[in-house]
């Protein structure tokens, strides 16, 4: 059991350390290699929490798919380094220091409410979330299903829009001609 | 063991992480990651008190936010790249002209 306290805290500076390095870089891709470590710790704080069908979901999903999207599009744009003396403003310092106290607002909150006998074990198999899935939220499944596909046919005429505002210049100029 | 409130406590302070970096950061790439941060954070604390009820609903809707996710990485991905076609930036400061 001793164990499994040092792995949480160990995990858990990993991810914050990590969250921190993505905030703090001014190297875009130095952030998006942050953000892959934190997403793979994520990952293992879930199964350390008995999910194991989210652990799978967690690393291909989002390690997998969405960070190489990202990586993809920042290594496409070819952007500037942000300087770190940019970054302080009036509003960027007031914004950290409210949720820095509503953060320590929060800690005993936490503490006093949550106390640590009831935590009973429920293990997130793929058969369960699968029947779970499929039974009681299926229509949910269903409208995450058109979400999906809104969100793709939404992306290619975005990414496309370039295309399409040349070809109506063209028609536009042929029809002045 | 590791008792709930651990759990919860990460969760708040990744989430407290992201919307700093959703704040403080200009490039809109970097504002997208730590929005991804803030719905890690969320997903630790639906799978915690899924633990803590006993109950599989919460990560459930683990499994919805990621499918959220991945809609919101490729439409704000594909802004983004639209973003910079039109003004050579992604900087955030530069799309003020809506601003009121």
């Amino acid at each position: 059991m001793i164990f499994q306290q040092v792995l949480f805290y160990l995990l858990s500076f990993l991810i914050i350390a990590s969250a921190l390095g993505v905030v703090i870089f001014p190297c875009a891709i130095k952030s998006t290699l942050c953000l892959i470590v934190t997403l793979i710790g994520v990952a293992a704080i879930f199964a350390m929490l008995n999910a194991h069908f989210l652990v799978a979901t967690q690393v291909i999903v989002y390690a997998g798919a969405i960070v190489v999207l990202v990586l993809f599009v920042v290594m496409l744009l070819n952007l500037k380094k942000e300087k770190l003396r940019d970054l302080i403003s009036f509003r960027s310092i007031l914004g950290v220091i409210l949720l820095t106290s509503l953060l320590l607002a929060f800690f005993p909150l936490v503490i006093k409410h949550f106390p640590s006998e009831e935590f009973q074990y429920v293990h997130g198999n793929a058969e369960d979330l699968g029947r779970l899935l499929f039974g009681k939220f299926l229509f949910a499944f269903e409208i995450a299903s058109f979400l999906i596909i809104a969100a793709l046919l939404g992306a290619i005429a975005l990414a496309q829009g370039y295309k399409t505002s040349s070809l109506e210049k063209r028609e536009a100029g042929s029809g002045s001609n | 063991m590791v008792p709930i409130s651990a759990y919860l406590i990460l969760s708040f302070v990744l989430f407290s992480i992201g919307a700093i970096g959703v704040l403080v950061r200009k490039n809109a790439i970097v504002v997208f990651m730590c929005i991804e941060l803030m719905l890690n954070a969320v997903n630790i604390s639906f799978v915690a008190f899924s633990q803590l009820h006993g109950n599989l609903d919460g990560q459930i809707a683990v499994f919805f936010v990621m499918v959220v996710a991945a809609a919101e990485a490729a439409v704000g991905l594909a802004i983004i790249i639209a973003m910079f076609r039109n003004a050579e930036t992604t900087e955030t400061t530069d799309f003020g002209e809506l601003k009121f």
